[in-house]
């Protein structure tokens, strides 16, 4: 019943920053019969933050593990850019995770949690990969915790291991789900920072699955509005546009949630 | 003296219930069904008045419950003089319109229901199998292919686990049923002064069923629902996920080693089991048969043939892929939270002393037929 996703073309360009690196084209999702959104249609561009928003129960989540493959769309299809898909038999896929928990591999340290992907996939040695890990765990504040197994260390610098461990790679595309939910705010801005660095400096394409309106405000160039009861989206554009501009009630309403419109960022 | 809170007269064909002062749900839970029963046993609408209550929200679902079912016989339930904090709960109460009961609504299967649910259940189960073992040859050809993609960093580390480590009890355990054994039929052949033939009996029985089967049963509690629940534990926390996202098929990653290390280390265990349990025959034999350990070894020595102890190393192989393929198919089918991977090891073990015990029946007939 359920097709798998076809990777078609997009033209190509994929190297230059605003070149869309995903596209969803009528994506259905949800799991079962259960049809969680219809038609969704949105592009993800090199070089931006791209926020995905919605209440509790939208189907935020199923919309992440769909696009990151671990679940197959209702109907529809996304494709990533023709560049990012490579020709070999086995390759990494064009994107790197951060889950919600972390999901960080139990009996690994954090350095090698991070060295996986790049011993898996790289020809490097075993210098060079510990040197890249290194500078990932320093990417996201961790130096000091490389040798500290998942259990030791508490949630929020689990999340960011598991950021670092998405950015091992280097990979095109970075999918963060809830990355500052239960951060410390002095954590939470520098990872902000990290996003609208690694979008803007280094060119990658961040996809944010979040509640936090206020970093969503501050780093997303675009976000698309998830409704449960529309089943869809119900808004897309650049957040605080749609915080300042939009004239449907439930968008005023979803951005009115955290602070009464007053807070600039 | 307590006064009771709720106070019920009846008003023009209608009950009225006052409720005075508050309502503790612990203290007033009896006076509450008593005067909700009284009232149900009448006729016409009931008026609640909330004047002299203070009340917190328990108490208003209590009251709202009770107003759908009166609704449902026909009679209505009105709230009259709320306070300000009731009306603002009523509210709140109102914006959030219950779904309807969850429970109720889905009856439990009985009979013919309860059947077909079994069956479906029995072919999703069974088609699910297929599909693993499906996967897991495919793995083992990509592999053969590819023998770098596997996760050759953990063998060292489960050869150790699954094997060194299992070696004292299974030593132990199938030094005890030697002994059992050797003890046992001692008892019966000494009555025809065939004393000897209790060599024969325990080599024998060890080398072709006892042996890979009691080994097998310490490695299922033991490996088996390590297993599981490692890789249970694994799928809960999104590890799982998070080695598909990385382009790891967890397959090559976490089943193949597992399946490596016990098709290779458990023959090994079962062998050492079976000298195990063959000293135990050995120790009753000497101290309660007063035979010499020479000739005791002499004899198991000309009894055991290579078909003896090859049949049960065929046993011991089958055996521990059952122990591996179930353990890792129940840890990467767990669903939800710590619950979800007691219930997957639990049934894990179950299963895999179900099928030992299915394949040792099995192998027997077949070898017996083939005159192995």
């Amino acid at each position: 019943m359920s097709t798998p996703p076809e990777v078609r073309e997009v033209p190509p360009s994929a190297t230059e920053p605003g070149a869309a690196l995903l596209v969803a084209k009528k994506l259905d999702i949800g799991y079962g019969s259960t049809v969680l959104l219809r038609g969704l249609e949105f592009e993800v561009r090199r070089g931006e933050v791209f926020a995905i928003l919605g209440g509790s129960g939208c189907g935020k989540s199923t919309l992440l593990r769909t696009l990151i493959g671990l679940q197959d769309p209702l109907g529809g299809s996304y494709e990533f850019a023709s560049e990012l898909v490579s020709d070999a038999e086995l390759a990494p896929p064009p994107f790197g995770v951060m889950f919600q928990s972390g999901a960080l591999f139990g009996s690994l340290d954090l350095l090698e949690n991070v060295a996986l992907p790049l011993r898996e996939w790289t020809a490097l040695d075993e210098r060079s990969i510990r040197a890249v890990a290194r500078e990932k765990l320093a990417l996201v504040g961790l130096s000091a915790y490389e040798r500290f197994l998942p259990s030791e260390i508490s949630g929020g610098m689990k999340k960011r291991a598991g950021i670092a461990r998405a950015l091992a790679l280097d990979a095109p595309i970075i999918f963060l789900d809830e990355p500052s939910a239960g951060l410390d705010p002095i954590t939470a801005n520098d990872l902000d920072t990290l996003m609208i660095s690694l979008a803007r400096d280094v060119g990658r394409a961040v996809v944010l699955v979040s509640h936090d309106l206020q970093s969503v405000l501050r780093v997303a160039a675009r976000c698309i509005l998830l409704d449960r009861n529309a089943k869809g989206v119900i808004a897309a554009g650049p957040p605080r546009e749609l915080r300042d501009g939009s004239l449907d009630v439930r968008v005023r309403e979803f951005f009115a949630r955290d602070f009464g419109g007053g807070g600039e960022g | 003296m307590v006064e009771s809170v709720f106070v019920a007269e009846s008003l023009d064909g209608r009950s009225l219930l006052r409720i005075r002062g508050r309502v503790d749900l612990m203290r007033d839970a009896r006076a509450w069904v008593d005067v909700r029963r009284r009232i149900d046993r009448g006729s016409g609408g009931v008026t609640i008045d909330l004047a002299d209550a203070r009340i917190d929200d328990g108490v208003l679902a209590l009251i709202l419950a009770w107003r759908e079912d009166l609704s449902r016989d026909g009679r209505e339930l009105e709230i009259v003089n709320p306070d300000a904090t009731a009306t603002h709960l009523l509210d709140l109460l109102a914006k959030h319109p219950r779904a309807p009961d969850a429970k109720g609504a889905t009856s439990r299967g009985f009979g013919i229901t309860a059947l077909g649910a079994l069956v479906v259940d029995t072919i999703r189960r069974t088609r699910g199998a297929v599909v693993y073992v499906g996967e897991v040859v495919l793995a083992v050809l990509s592999t053969l292919r590819h023998p770098s993609r596997l996760n050759w960093r953990d063998l060292p580390r489960l050869i150790s686990t699954i094997g060194a480590d299992a070696l004292p009890i299974v030593l132990a355990i199938n030094f005890l049923v030697g002994v059992t054994l050797a003890y046992m039929g001692a008892i019966q052949l000494e009555q025809f002064g065939a004393d000897i033939f209790v060599a024969d009996m325990v080599a024998i029985a060890v080398a072709r069923s006892l042996g890979p089967l009691m080994s097998a049963i310490i490695v299922a509690g033991r490996s088996g629902a390590g297993i599981a629940a490692e890789l249970g534990t694994m799928k809960v926390s999104e590890e799982i996920d998070a080695l598909r996202v990385l382009g790891l098929d967890p397959m090559k990653f976490l089943v193949l080693p597992r399946v490596m290390t016990i098709a290779f280390v458990f023959p090994l265990l079962t062998i050492a089991g079976e000298l195990a349990a063959m000293a135990g025959g050995l120790l009753i034999g000497v101290t309660d048969l007063g035979l010499t350990p020479e000739v005791y070894i002499e004899r198991t020595h000309d009894m055991l043939t290579l078909q003896h102890v090859g049949s049960g190393l065929v046993k011991a192989f089958c055996f521990g892929l059952a122990i591996v393929l179930i353990a890792c198919h129940r840890g990467l089918a767990t669903e939800g939270g710590a619950e979800g991977v007691g219930t997957s090891t639990t049934q894990s073990v179950v299963q895999i002393i179900f099928q030992i015990v299915v394949l040792e029946s099995f192998f027997t007939v077949l070898f017996n037929f083939f005159g192995i």
